[in-house]
């Protein structure tokens, strides 16, 4: 199974959100990091076929997705940014009304939301309304929504948003479990997600793809690159004009700071493994993720 | 699971529809039960109606009949009292030394009795002048077509049956309120995706908004037809407890607002094509407002533009009444939605719109309009509901 994207283009009257982007997707998680505004959520509304192209096309093994269309959805999940629910229905009864539009048997439904109600952890208040659901909560029903019908394209538009510790590793463990035998596509706000899950990871800055690689090439970019120093905070703030600054660590009377720079950034910073996160403050300098 | 029954459980959940409705049907209730105490409503018509027979037999005796021309349409009780049943004197004088909110009861039936008896006269006299004046007048489909009516038409009885007070029901009032329940609960039914942001996953899903398009459509229909069904029950029951129940079927022409038109219906039947005709325009808003409300990405928008939809019609329809000639001008109004839905004018008139040489009647127009307006709409529905997203 392969999907594949080709001169994928998405116009908004003057401004480009996707421009010209061409992937290829086989079985595997994939990460598509990006700061706010980079296409990440349009690209994924066109890969779900709910938003149309204004050039180029995707294509599901050779096949056009709007060509394929029921048959298409019937194999994809999709959890978008914002997930809609209606707020008088029961947990369960909106997956019972979720499965009906994905045209599965009831019988099968009914066991696939016990079980997937206990995935997510929600069995316990699945005959709760949703209006009553915790945010983190209607992620998790967002999250086992967009895997009733098994789908083989699995596509998750920030889907730990909102989501505990304990939550986001049990997420985590789920998207592990189900990346062996089909295509998992995700964005998100969180790097460690990415650098946990994803096999394959997209940079993606102002609509178009920066580098697309395994999240250990991707790592190596900014090998030598990263440095660790301790510094004041009048320092930190003369530094922050000058270098990307990853993580800063407040220590008793200093600062523990990671520092991307080709060169050696302070005579006393020494050098760091890197991490996604390095590679994201490299690439997209000190933009807002 | 039944999406049909899911959707229609989401339209009937909205408690805001239920509190306007009721309020809707209290207010309804508070204008009719005011006409409740009405000297006309209480006596004229109830008085009179055991000596319904009697009063029909006067109109119609010759003797009477010449007398009241004489007198130039202009008689008193006492006058034609000679000459008609004595049982209608005795039935009046039942109410003798009788007085209600200042008026001497027998004194008033007799002159409504006079009334009666001098009104159906006039209007026989009347439709006879016409139907001669139609046979020498030039042939034009519309003489044509009230010759033609004229000449068909029941014969005329005294009005004293309630029918007028019952086809009043959907002149305007009823329509209206039925209307406004209607888009109230059906507005929302496709903008509700979007104000509750399920139109992402919905239109990922295997059979999606295709099979949604249906549930939906089936389930707006069920409210509109439970709507019109029970607001009519309401009405009919409002109307049995002030006027009570019609004693007796009549031709259209005996009552007062359709006299002179060319209209040979029965009450009874003109009353259930009124009842058919409000169901029936339920459904060509239902889909006018589906239509609204697939485009719409608020609930308020969906509102106010099927309200603006309705009310145009209704508003421009209200202000040409009366009349039974459609022109290029009056026919929007008289194939309008609310048109349907009350029948009064188009029907009750017995409306034609002259083509060449022919007289259509209007109501074919108007049904044939809403038709097309009910396909188009629903057509369009799907169109819109069916498209994929076009702005971010």
């Amino acid at each position: 199974m392969q999907l594949r994207t080709q001169n994928l283009t998405k116009n908004f009257g003057d401004k480009c959100a996707v421009d010209h982007v061409s992937l290829t997707f086989e079985r595997g998680v994939y990460g598509l990091l990006g700061p706010n505004g980079a296409g990440k959520t349009t690209l994924m509304r066109m890969l779900v076929d709910v938003l149309p192209p204004s050039s180029g096309k995707v294509t599901l093994d050779g096949i056009t997705i709007g060509e394929l269309g029921a048959k298409y959805r019937d194999i994809l999940g999709y959890m978008p940014q914002e997930i809609g629910y209606y707020r008088d229905f029961t947990a369960k009864r909106f997956l019972q009304y979720l499965s009906a539009l994905k045209g599965l048997d009831p019988r099968y439904a009914n066991r696939r939301i016990d079980e997937l109600l206990d995935l997510v952890g929600l069995a316990d208040v699945k005959n709760k309304r949703l209006g009553q659901f915790s945010g983190g909560m209607i992620r998790r029903i967002g999250i086992a929504q967009a895997l009733l019908n098994d789908p083989k394209i699995l596509i998750l538009d920030e889907p730990t948003a909102g989501l505990d510790p304990n939550e986001r590793i049990r997420f985590r463990n789920i998207l592990s479990e189900l990346s062996e035998d089909r295509i998992v596509i995700l964005s998100t706000h969180i790097v460690s997600d990415v650098q946990s899950i994803a096999g394959q990871v997209i940079l993606l800055k102002e609509g178009k793809v920066i580098n697309y690689d395994t999240t250990e090439n991707l790592r190596r970019l900014v090998d030598g690159k990263v440095w660790l120093a301790n510094v004041s905070h009048r320092e930190l703030n003369e530094l922050k004009q000058r270098f990307p600054i990853g993580n800063v660590l407040q220590k008793d009377d200093h600062f523990e700071i990671r520092i991307v720079s080709d060169s050696k950034p302070l005579p006393d910073a020494t050098p760091a493994d890197p991490s996604l996160e390095d590679v994201f403050v490299y690439v997209f300098g000190g933009e807002e993720e | 699971m039944n999406l049909i029954g899911v959707e229609f459980k989401k339209i009937i959940s909205k408690k805001y529809v239920w509190i306007i409705a009721l309020l809707v049907a209290l207010f309804y209730a508070y204008l009719i039960l005011n006409l409740a105490n009405n000297f006309n409503v209480i006596y004229t018509k109830n008085a009179l109606q055991p000596v319904f027979d009697e009063i029909m037999d006067a109109a119609y005796n010759p003797q009477v009949q010449e007398y009241i021309i004489n007198k130039g349409f202009n008689v008193t009780f006492e006058e034609i009292q000679p000459m008609i049943s004595p049982k209608i004197t005795q039935t009046i004088e039942q109410y003798q030394g009788k007085v209600y909110e200042g008026y001497d009861v027998a004194k008033e039936l007799k002159e409504e009795a006079a009334l009666r008896i001098e009104s159906l006269v006039e209007r026989n006299v009347t439709i006879s002048q016409r139907i001669e004046e139609l046979k020498n007048a030039p042939d034009t489909p519309l003489n044509r077509y009230l010759l033609q009516q004229y000449t068909h038409m029941p014969k005329m009885e005294p009005n004293l049956t309630r029918w007028d007070d019952w086809i009043d029901i959907n002149n305007s009032m009823l329509p209206l309120l039925i209307a406004f329940v209607i888009i109230l609960g059906i507005s929302g039914v496709y903008t509700s995706e979007y104000t509750s942001k399920m139109h992402g996953i919905l239109l990922t899903t295997k059979n999606g908004r295709s099979k949604l398009f249906w549930s939906k459509l089936l389930a707006s229909c069920l409210f509109a037809a439970l709507t019109v069904i029970i607001f009519q029950v309401f009405a009919a029951l409002l109307y049995t407890h002030v006027y009570g129940i019609p004693f007796k079927n009549t031709p259209m022409d005996s009552l007062t607002s359709f006299y002179k038109r060319p209209n040979t219906m029965w009450a009874l039947q003109f009353y259930l094509c009124q009842l058919v005709g409000s169901l029936l325009g339920a459904m060509v808003l239902t889909a006018v407002t589906l239509c609204i409300s697939s485009f719409c990405r608020s609930n308020l928008a969906s509102f106010f533009l099927s309200g603006i939809y309705f009310a145009l019609g209704t508003l421009y329809s209200q202000n040409l009444e009366g009349q039974y000639i459609s022109s290029k001008v009056t026919i929007f109004a008289d194939v309008s939605t609310f048109s349907l839905m009350s029948l009064t004018d188009v029907l009750g008139n017995g409306k034609v719109f002259i083509v060449g040489n022919s007289a259509i009647p209007t109501i074919e127009l108007t049904v044939i309009a809403q038709a097309v307006i009910f396909a188009v709409a629903l057509s369009l529905t799907y169109l819109f509901y069916n498209r994929k997203e076009i702005d971010a």
